[in-house]
């Protein structure tokens, strides 16, 4: 270990997706900062692959290997314990396919000296799909401002609890993944809550919530710091495809020794994880609600837009049909069948065209398929000779609050850069 | 040739075999078979692209090897524009890049609006890896659209120099643009039946055309990049002993015949000056050599050179090149441009702009570490919407500034 405490430490659980693994473990320790920590937690079936792969990475004191266990850990095991692991002022967890930049350690560092109180960084994300012989590359949306700006809390809790304007998921920001909370908070968190971070295997909104209810001064940074990354196999690709959605799904319950769907809570709670991805956090929420005594109001009728918004995301007519039915059989139980009528899908057939690339509305696009971008990193290195670099983010707090969940209006914009040395 | 060329590619090139051996490889790549690349050497020694060329079998090639005596710049591109035969006509240096599919874009135009003799479009820069010394950024508009041109306001941007930078803000002329075969024998015709008079063939081609042709039509779209490397013209930006190097093995080689005698010899801005003072030297000898007069330039003119001299890496090329443009200014109209001359030096480290400046983006010139103009158009392809998708706004009668 260094002999300081490291800035920040970023978190990747990883089960059976070796390959991508692999790769992010790669691109991250190729970082020459020595205030970051790295923690890979595997939990694989087979553990051999990455206990061999990580063996020459050992003597590199920022790393801190978990290695799989005898029986395969539920998946909110898993980050609990890379959480356990951390030991940086900063934590921060990411995806095994997914690539955050380790140069964020020095932007929180002066954002600390700008906002003391800070106790949770979001920042703008990009999105990279993985070469897929199933599907073609596309251009992907690149935010090009780099600024920050606080979110007031006020705001943080309606759109967490009051589903205030969700789409398919709750567009809050803030959570654990691809976000960062200080080691103030997660302590905070950890006494809250029987001393552990994450309980409910919706992981990223379990602590999303325990985030906002806990969390006191929120910044958001316009500059993207990291990059979702959706491999063949993650549940990102899957949206919209109900069998591979399944599959991904069977395959979570089976790791948890009684799945979510029979937990006690939900006894009478009609929305179950076979319903999608809303339900899902739909289910966490009602949870939260439940074992924590929080009696959340307002936010029934916004729920049954977000369900709805998720059932328009289907491939196709057949798949649409089948979720809005079952939404629409949940919504008719759900408190007296109240806020069915908020429920409307409609169904928008998936125009499938050429990839986009270049300026649209207000973000630039960039093809994910060139020979440059073959890796997540790869995407995130082109994407950074044309973002500000990040120890350039500018960091003057007393701009207008922003509503950091809302994408910044680049159509107005009229300089959206800064100086690169 | 497999089918008649509808484009001809040229590529003139003199002492620069590494990047011109590399820009032929990169544009023979393509295999469209409905342009011709015009590849003309005019080194000391043949043998090393004679050598290269043998080795390379395609029909789209037309090579003119080295002849036993140098030839003056202006009659290489000559011989090379007499050689082609596309309907189109695009010259490059042997250090760039242009995507020869810009001929889907030119073959598109034509058919939307037949009268266009002159295409121009973005064209970023890139420096050569082996010739970095400085960083540096590059630029390009994300529009994607194709409109009309104003040729009026783009005389007034060439000669008149309005909003220039160090050089006129005019991007229509042969070299990194696209004429069609009938403007540039109008051109031929209408002036002493040469394509190419003086040495200072870009601007001396764009000058003329924009008095030649009517009809201009700008791609808001990068389609071919300005390569610099240690020996290009272009690398002398900034540095000015460089400049003045290139200035005088151009004496040394060519005599001094268009920058004396008659009212060249009383006219105090040459081309040892600067990239403006070169420019201005080649449209004060097109004016006088065909009668043309254009007042109102001075002032623009001058705060274009006090931009050029800004360019500079080092403070006492900078002083030197102050020094002697402001002679310069002080011998012409008794002095009374001198307060427009206000160069600022700001040297290489102040940094450099990347992100998003109105509707043009800045990106550092090493994305994607990037070893060749080819290779970084291939880039900027995944950042730029594809030419398919490119916006014909030719129902807009308005006519548009393109700079």
């Amino acid at each position: 270990m260094q002999a300081n405490i490291p800035q920040l430490s970023i978190c990747v659980p990883s089960r059976n997706r070796q390959r991508y693994f692999q790769e992010t473990i790669k691109a991250l320790t190729a970082s020459p900062r020595d205030d970051v920590e790295f923690v890979f937690a595997d939990n694989s079936d087979d553990s051999s692959i990455m206990d061999t792969f990580i063996q020459p990475y050992l003597s590199d004191a920022r790393i801190k290997y978990v290695p799989s266990g005898e029986k395969v850990r539920p998946m909110v095991d898993n980050w609990e314990a890379a959480a356990r692991e951390t030991t940086g002022r900063w934590i921060t967890f990411i995806g095994d396919d997914d690539y955050m930049d380790p140069d964020a350690a020095g932007l929180f560092r002066r954002i600390e000296a700008v906002e003391p109180n800070v106790e949770a960084i979001d920042w703008a994300k990009m999105t990279y799909f993985w070469p897929d012989e199933h599907r073609p590359p596309a251009g992907q949306a690149v935010p090009l401002t780099a600024e920050i700006h606080r979110v007031p809390k006020s705001l943080l809790m309606d759109r967490t609890f009051k589903w205030v304007s969700a789409k398919r998921v709750l567009l809050s920001g803030f959570s654990i993944y691809h976000s960062a909370v200080s080691r103030r908070l997660f302590e905070r968190i950890r006494r809250t809550y029987s001393g552990r971070f994450f309980e409910h295997p919706i992981v990223d909104y379990d602590s999303l919530m325990k985030n906002v209810m806990h969390g006191e001064t929120f910044i958001h940074v316009t500059r993207p710091l990291s990059v979702l990354g959706a491999c063949p196999l993650s549940s990102t690709a899957a949206i919209g495809n109900r069998d591979r959605a399944d599959k991904i799904q069977k395959a979570f319950h089976q790791e948890h020794s009684q799945p979510m769907d029979d937990w006690p809570c939900y006894k009478d709670y009609p929305f179950k994880s076979r319903h999608g991805v809303t339900a899902c956090i739909g289910m966490l929420h009602h949870w939260f609600s439940k074992t924590y005594g929080h009696n959340f109001r307002d936010y029934e009728a916004n729920f049954a837009v977000a369900c709805a918004v998720q059932c328009e995301q289907s491939d196709n007519l057949e798949q649409f049909n089948i979720y809005a039915e079952a939404y629409r059989e949940a919504f008719r139980i759900w408190k007296g069948g109240k806020y069915l009528k908020y429920f409307k899908p409609i169904f928008k057939p998936q125009t499938s065209s050429a990839a986009f690339m270049g300026f649209a509305g207000d973000k630039l696009f960039v093809f994910e398929g060139s020979e440059w971008t073959r890796t997540v990193a790869g995407f995130y290195r082109l994407v950074g000779d044309i973002l500000v670099p990040v120890e350039e983010v500018s960091l003057d707090l007393s701009r207008r609050v922003v509503d950091a969940s809302k994408d910044v209006n680049l159509g107005n914009l009229k300089r959206a850069g800064g100086m690169r040395r | 040739m497999t089918e008649r060329a509808r484009l001809s590619i040229c590529v003139p090139s003199r002492n620069r075999q590494d990047t011109f051996r590399q820009t032929i490889r990169d544009l023979i790549a393509n295999p469209r078979p409905d342009v011709e690349f015009v590849l003309a050497d005019n080194s000391d020694d043949p043998s090393v692209m004679n050598a290269f060329m043998a080795a390379i079998a395609d029909p789209r090639i037309r090579y003119l090897p080295a002849p036993s005596e140098t030839l003056p710049m202006q009659d290489n591109w000559e011989r090379t524009m007499e050689a082609t035969s596309g309907d189109w006509i695009v010259f490059i240096g042997d250090d760039d890049y242009v995507d020869p599919d810009v001929s889907d874009v030119i073959q598109e135009i034509a058919r939307r609006q037949p009268a266009t003799e002159v295409i121009g479009w973005n064209r970023p820069s890139f420096k050569w890896p082996s010739y970095r010394p400085f960083s540096g950024n590059l630029n390009f508009s994300l529009l994607n659209d194709v409109r009309r041109v104003d040729r009026a306001a783009m005389i007034q941007r060439m000669f008149l120099w309005e909003g220039a930078s160090y050089v006129p803000a005019s991007p229509f002329t042969v070299y990194h643009g696209a004429v069609s075969r009938a403007a540039m024998d109008n051109l031929k015709r209408r002036y002493s039946g040469r394509y190419f008079e003086h040495p200072t063939v870009d601007f001396d081609c764009g000058g003329k055309l924009l008095f030649s042709a009517m009809n201009f039509v700008f791609v808001n779209r990068p389609l071919s990049i300005l390569g610099a490397t240690e020996k290009s013209n272009s690398a002398a930006v900034g540095r000015y002993a460089r400049a003045m190097e290139i200035y005088d093995t151009f004496i040394r080689e060519k005599g001094n015949r268009f920058e004396s005698g008659g009212a060249m010899d009383d006219f105090p801005f040459k081309s040892f000056l600067g990239v403006a003072g070169s420019i201005m030297s080649a449209q004060h000898w097109f004016k006088q050599r065909y009668n043309i007069r254009i007042d109102g330039w001075e002032e623009n003119f001058v705060r274009a050179m006090a931009t050029d001299c800004s360019r500079a890496i080092d403070r006492s090329e900078f002083e030197l090149q102050v020094e002697l443009c402001r002679r310069a200014i002080a011998a012409f109209a008794g002095g009374k441009y001198l307060p427009a001359f206000a160069p600022r030096f700001t040297g290489t480290h102040a940094g450099m702009f990347t992100g998003l400046n109105g509707t043009v983006l800045y990106v550092d010139e090493r994305i994607g570490d990037c070893q060749t103009p080819a290779e970084l158009y291939r880039i900027l392809q995944s950042l730029t919407a594809p030419v398919s998708e490119l916006k014909y706004e030719f129902g807009d009668a308005r006519l548009v500034d393109a700079a």
